[in-house]
């Protein structure tokens, strides 16, 4: 079978070569996978800056979805024929994430899924929901996933909860739409008009282009009769923290998932007398992403939004692609 | 009556003086006050660091107990003869604080706090103390047991068998130290004696670093944990030991953010929160409600308040400058 593997690390460097059909243990199923999709850690895993001591080689991605074509014997909850997709940490089904489940991620820790078959033990799989393609499944593992651990699990989401969404990517947009379906009220930032304007398409409830007011945090007071929202969805990490510590209300939540700038760090005086809790955010366990199946099988108008789809063989094209950051939603490649 | 009135311009500028004792309207209570504790912040607002500064002289000092001997019409929450202490925040009775709530904290630049013979409070702003306390004890809790308690059981939510980093053995350190341990949890403590620590164990702790012998304390926290880090940390320093913190936390663990002691700007290790899954929580004292239910608790577990020394009440200033010196193990109280 194809894969492409991670042996030095660099886009170009990235090796498609042939492998051995991988075969499925007693408890493993063999996945056929149909479309994979990028997430900005595959970027820096490919670039080396994810994990400079990665054990190489490695199939890249964690985000992949396909259909079982082999169960092992001891398989109870999969049959050949079913649509799946990995979990992003193989090893964390539910509770809390400890170190043994955290060190099971794919593309990184294991071998990820941008190969034409992946054996998987048949708890690192949940089902597809009927009604998305499989390149639209693909995008769900990592950045869905996340949007919803931050919203519903982390944040404990009300209808009648503001919600802050920084920017349009993967991660933003799932949050944007799932907080939209639930009734909560929406604010999202962007420094493009264009992609604002997507945003309000999508259920964006109100729209800050954060190059015109780069004082967003007091455009988000503005907007909330000066009490700030009861949600933020950081993506910015240490360089937007300090603005979101002024938009959130007294009382409020700000799940933060970026880890992406560099910042002078937060006013601690503002995070105790507003007793803001702040939780990390790293992806979820299996069970947050059933939940978030079921919740996008009863909202089913909503569908992941994809901005390009790749060829397999444009792998390189895909990741050159997500590194130009010009994208609006999920790049996708199809494998097979 | 006497009170001491500051106008921020430092401890020995303190003023005893005479005034008329105030009669209770409808609603209120008149408080013969027995005792009062001090806190760090009553050191800011007498020697009128920033925005503690008061602008007209104001009565120090935020935490006191006493016995009611007047009520107003309408006063049904308390009678004569009760025991109460007042709360922090007269406003903050129950639920999550709120902008409207966050007011008029005791012995703040702009309202009056403790330090006189006769109090006069709301009868929603007073609790009765805890049966198994004396005046003094009792006169401890209104800020650092609270704020324990807050961190402790309302946001941690400790669970027997888990291990708490409790920083320091200061007030709130204390007192985190005495509900953890009741609790069934593990407290381990740090401090930079060894005298302190000594202290600390007889109390409970179930480990207890040396900050001073162990610089990376953070390492040795992991070591003592086998390599898991803490379930939960009581972060009362800030600055850059919250990335301490953040390394001596367990995947999924809590951090409960109290302290400002290492300046206003907190550098946060982003990428450590995120893939660790860490909950911060920032805590400003706590409400009513919270104030009641640790007094039951304080009274089912038979717990007593740490008292370094207590002073009489024309020695205020020697029980502010003791505080000042940082050698106390315990509440520093004053008799009145």
């Amino acid at each position: 079978m194809k894969a492409y593997e991670i042996q030095q690390f660099g886009i170009e460097n990235l090796a498609l070569v042939e492998r051995d059909q991988p075969q499925p243990g007693a408890t493993e199923v063999l996945v056929k996978f149909h479309a994979a999709s990028l997430n900005y850690r595959d970027l820096m895993m490919v670039k080396g800056w994810y994990n400079p001591k990665l054990k190489m080689p490695v199939v890249p991605f964690s985000d992949g979805a396909g259909e079982v074509t082999a169960v092992g014997k001891a398989v109870t909850k999969w049959k050949v024929g079913d649509r799946v997709t990995p979990i992003f940490m193989q090893g964390w089904i539910d509770g809390a994430i400890d170190i043994a489940k955290a060190r099971t991620a794919l593309g990184g820790d294991l071998d990820g899924v941008l190969r034409e078959f992946g054996a998987f033990d048949e708890q690192g799989l949940v089902r597809i929901p009927d009604h998305f393609s499989y390149e639209e499944a693909a995008t769900l593992p990592c950045a869905a996933v996340t949007a919803y651990h931050a919203l519903f699990e982390s944040g404990r989401l009300h209808p009648s909860d503001t919600v802050l969404l920084q920017g349009t990517g993967g991660v933003s947009i799932f949050a944007l739409q799932l907080a939209s379906v639930y009734g909560s009220r929406t604010i999202i930032t962007s420094s493009s008009n264009e992609k604002l304007e997507r945003a309000k398409s999508l259920g964006a409830d109100e729209l800050i282009n954060y190059k015109e007011r780069e004082d967003w945090d007091k455009a988000v007071l503005e907007l909330t009769e000066k009490r700030g929202v009861d949600q933020i969805v950081e993506v910015g990490g240490a360089g937007t923290m300090a603005r979101s510590v002024n938009a959130v209300k007294m009382g409020g939540h700000i799940a933060v998932i970026g880890v992406l700038s560099q910042g002078e760090g937060i006013n601690p005086v503002k995070v105790l007398q507003k007793t803001i809790r702040m939780q990390g955010v790293f992806v979820g366990s299996r069970q947050m992403f059933e939940q978030m199946n079921l919740m996008l099988c009863q909202h089913n108008h909503l569908k992941p939004v994809i901005d390009k789809t790749f060829e397999f063989g444009e792998v390189k094209d895909a990741l050159k692609h997500m590194e130009a950051g010009a994208h609006f939603g999920k790049i996708v490649v199809k494998i097979g | 009556m006497k009170v001491f009135t500051t106008l921020g311009d430092g401890i020995d500028a303190l003023k005893l003086i005479e005034t008329e004792t105030p009669k209770p309207k409808a609603g209120e209570v008149l408080v013969k006050m027995t005792a009062v504790s001090l806190n760090f912040r009553d050191l800011l607002v007498v020697k009128g660091v920033e925005h503690w500064k008061p602008a007209t002289p104001r009565i120090p000092v935020s935490d006191g107990v006493g016995e009611v001997v007047a009520v107003g019409e309408n006063v049904s929450r308390v009678k004569l003869g009760d025991r109460v202490a007042g709360i922090f925040l007269p406003l903050w009775l129950d639920g999550k604080l709120t902008p409207e709530k966050y007011v008029s904290p005791l012995g703040g630049a702009a309202s009056d706090g403790v330090l006189a013979e006769f109090v006069i409070f709301s009868e929603k702003s007073v609790v009765k103390i805890p049966q198994n306390l004396s005046d003094e004890e009792s006169a401890t809790l209104p800020v650092a047991a609270i704020t324990a308690w807050h961190a402790v059981v309302r946001r941690s939510r400790v669970q027997r068998g888990e291990t708490v980093l409790i920083q320091g053995t200061g007030g709130v350190s204390l007192f985190a130290l005495q509900f953890v341990n009741a609790l069934g949890g593990k407290p381990i403590v740090t401090s930079s004696s060894d005298q302190k620590l000594e202290k600390a164990r007889e109390l409970g702790a179930h480990r207890a670093i040396n900050y001073k012998t162990f610089l990376d304390w953070d390492e040795k926290v992991l070591e003592v944990t086998d390599g898991k880090g803490v379930d939960h940390v009581i972060e009362v320093v800030g600055g850059e030991n919250l990335n301490r913190s953040l390394n001596a936390v367990k995947l999924s663990g809590s951090i409960s953010f109290i302290g400002l002691l290492a300046g206003l700007s907190a550098p946060i290790n982003t990428y450590q929160f995120v893939s660790k899954n860490v909950e911060i929580h920032g805590i400003e004292t706590g409400s009513r409600e919270f104030f009641e239910e640790m007094n039951d608790f304080i009274e089912q577990n038979r717990i007593t308040p740490v008292i370094d020394k207590i002073f009489e009440f024309n020695e205020v200033r020697d029980a502010l400058k003791y505080l000042e010196s940082g050698s106390h193990f315990g509440k520093v109280v004053v008799k009145i």
